[in-house]
């Protein structure tokens, strides 16, 4: 037991402050209303306050604090996409996750490993190739490896899948590595709060007011607010917030599964991902393996878990390890994915002035948090969309200008 | 293990078949690019969807109108003896 620990044992009055503040009542007005206080919305909050100095900001969530898709995800950061906007965008991230610990003061567990995506097939490894491209072209640490350098980093592997589908070579990615998902939105929340930045948790947007093509305010379950900006940051609830501001819709909502197995020594050290067997895993500090596969087959507003997706998963994890055989499921769960058609997000400005987007995360947000609160805090700030995000924008589907990141953003977390 | 009750082939594996998305009607009579983009718009809220759904042994495609909120199946038509109204 850590001395700190006994200290508060013994102390009649708890020392240690409480890590945000919820004021009793909302305020008559704030300058940015964030819909959502997952990682993305608290990122915002506080990258608003501490680099523009907009204080007055409320963050508002149905729900608690990091209880949707940033704490339902599966903990992996990298950046080894295929199209130059998504690589820049996510080196950004990457960069930005490396010293967060030390800027929000809190430890993130942020643990380097290594990321494969294997390739089982010729195409798969064209694929690969051309993303190992990309990526070196933007000087990211991602190259083309053999059979042999991932039995070396993995012993465990059966390389012949069980005679099935032979691994051929993979992308590895050198700054691949997993976080601790909760600490994210925990540290940000923190660092906004002691900016001035209110977090209201339990608190529902039930309507947006538009006057002239203009955000005028948020009604919520708390009452009414004025607000001139309102950034909605709700992966897996963004059609509805689109409605309520009177926008249609480019995102779907399609279940996204995974579960972890018993704990057990650690034996797995990098991150292994298999498109083409739509299955990947890593090992967490608890040494349960995390285990994830491709989206639910169809759109669904719910987060429930399936036997299907499990048997499915574990009869494709078995072809890659057989030794798991034993190995006991511990649990599983969901989290609602905003789904885009070419697996890009959406985000910046839309239609209706002061009504800004980060949304169209699908599999793919968790990564991104940091570099989303720094660019959207941008582009709230300033009525302008940053430049890492202006290929992100909603009227790429008009345009017919979309940016097709399926093969690096689907399964490969 | 979910199942569709199908009035046409009968109760099935929901795994047998394959979602293709919300239904529009019918093939793109209009190919101008407003058109196309219309496409990827919608209202994408929980409610009653329509939808085309692909069954893989019988090679037979269906509009099926879904609860998104729920998963609750409510009407299965076969998709040549359905009118072509799409999804709203």
């Amino acid at each position: 037991m850590s001395l700190r620990l006994l200290k508060y044992a013994f102390n009649r009055d708890y020392a240690e402050p409480r890590w945000f503040n919820t004021p009793a009542t909302l305020k008559h007005s704030y300058d940015v209303v964030i819909i959502g206080a997952g990682g993305h919305g608290l990122a915002a909050a506080y990258y608003l306050a501490t680099q523009y100095g907009i204080r007055n900001v409320a963050v508002l969530d149905k729900g608690y604090l990091g209880g949707g898709n940033t704490g339902r995800n599966t903990t992996i950061v990298r950046s080894n996409y295929l199209t130059p906007e998504g690589v820049r965008f996510y080196d950004r991230s990457v960069r930005l996750f490396e010293s967060l610990a030390g800027e929000l003061d809190i430890n993130l567990f942020y643990s380097k490993r290594g990321h494969f995506t294997l390739a089982h097939n010729e195409s798969t490894l064209r694929t690969l190739r051309w993303r190992a491209e990309v990526n070196k072209h933007h000087g990211i640490d991602s190259r083309l490896v053999g059979p042999d350098d991932v039995k070396r980093a993995c012993p465990q592997i059966d390389l012949s899948c069980g005679g099935q589908h032979a691994i051929v070579g993979a992308l590895y990615h050198a700054p691949g590595a997993i976080v601790r998902h909760d600490a994210v939105a925990w540290g940000y929340a923190r660092r906004a709060s002691q900016s001035g930045v209110e977090i209201f948790q339990h608190t529902a947007v039930t309507g947006i007011d538009v006057t002239a093509g203009r955000v005028t305010g948020v009604n919520t379950t708390r009452g009414k607010i004025k607000t001139a900006k309102v950034l909605s940051a709700v992966a897996g609830s963004t059609p509805a917030t689109l409605k309520m501001a009177g926008l249609k819709s480019p995102v779907d909502i399609v279940p996204l599964q995974a579960c972890v197995t018993e704990p057990m020594k650690p034996w797995l050290e990098p991150i292994i991902v298999s498109g083409s067997l739509h299955v990947y895993l890593s090992q967490s500090a608890r040494g349960e393996l995390v285990m994830g596969a491709a989206v639910d087959p169809a759109e669904l507003h719910a987060t429930r878990s399936s036997l299907e997706f499990v048997t499915a998963l574990a009869d494709q994890m078995l072809d890659l390890f057989p030794f798991l055989a034993g190995v006991k499921i511990n649990r599983q769960w969901a989290g609602m994915a905003d789904m885009t058609p070419d697996y890009a997000p959406v985000m910046g400005k839309t239609a209706v002035d002061g009504f800004y987007l980060d949304a169209g995360w699908g599999t793919w947000g968790f990564k991104a948090t940091p570099v989303c609160g720094e660019t959207m805090a941008f582009t709230v700030a300033h009525d302008t969309p940053h430049r890492l995000i202006e290929a992100f924008g909603m009227e790429r589907f008009e345009r017919l200008t979309v940016l097709g990141e399926k093969s690096a953003a689907a399964v490969g977390h | 293990m979910k199942q569709f009750a199908c009035p046409v082939i009968g109760r099935r594996p929901a795994g047998e078949f394959i979602c293709a998305g919300s239904s529009i009607g019918g093939l793109l009579q209009d190919d101008s690019s407003a058109a196309r983009a219309a496409i990827y718009f919608g209202d994408a809220t929980a409610r009653v969807k329509r939808e085309w759904w692909y069954h893989r042994p019988s090679h037979l495609w269906f509009v099926i109108a879904r609860d998104t909120a729920t998963d609750e199946v409510e009407t299965i038509e076969l998709m040549a003896a359905c009118a072509a109204t799409p999804d709203a």
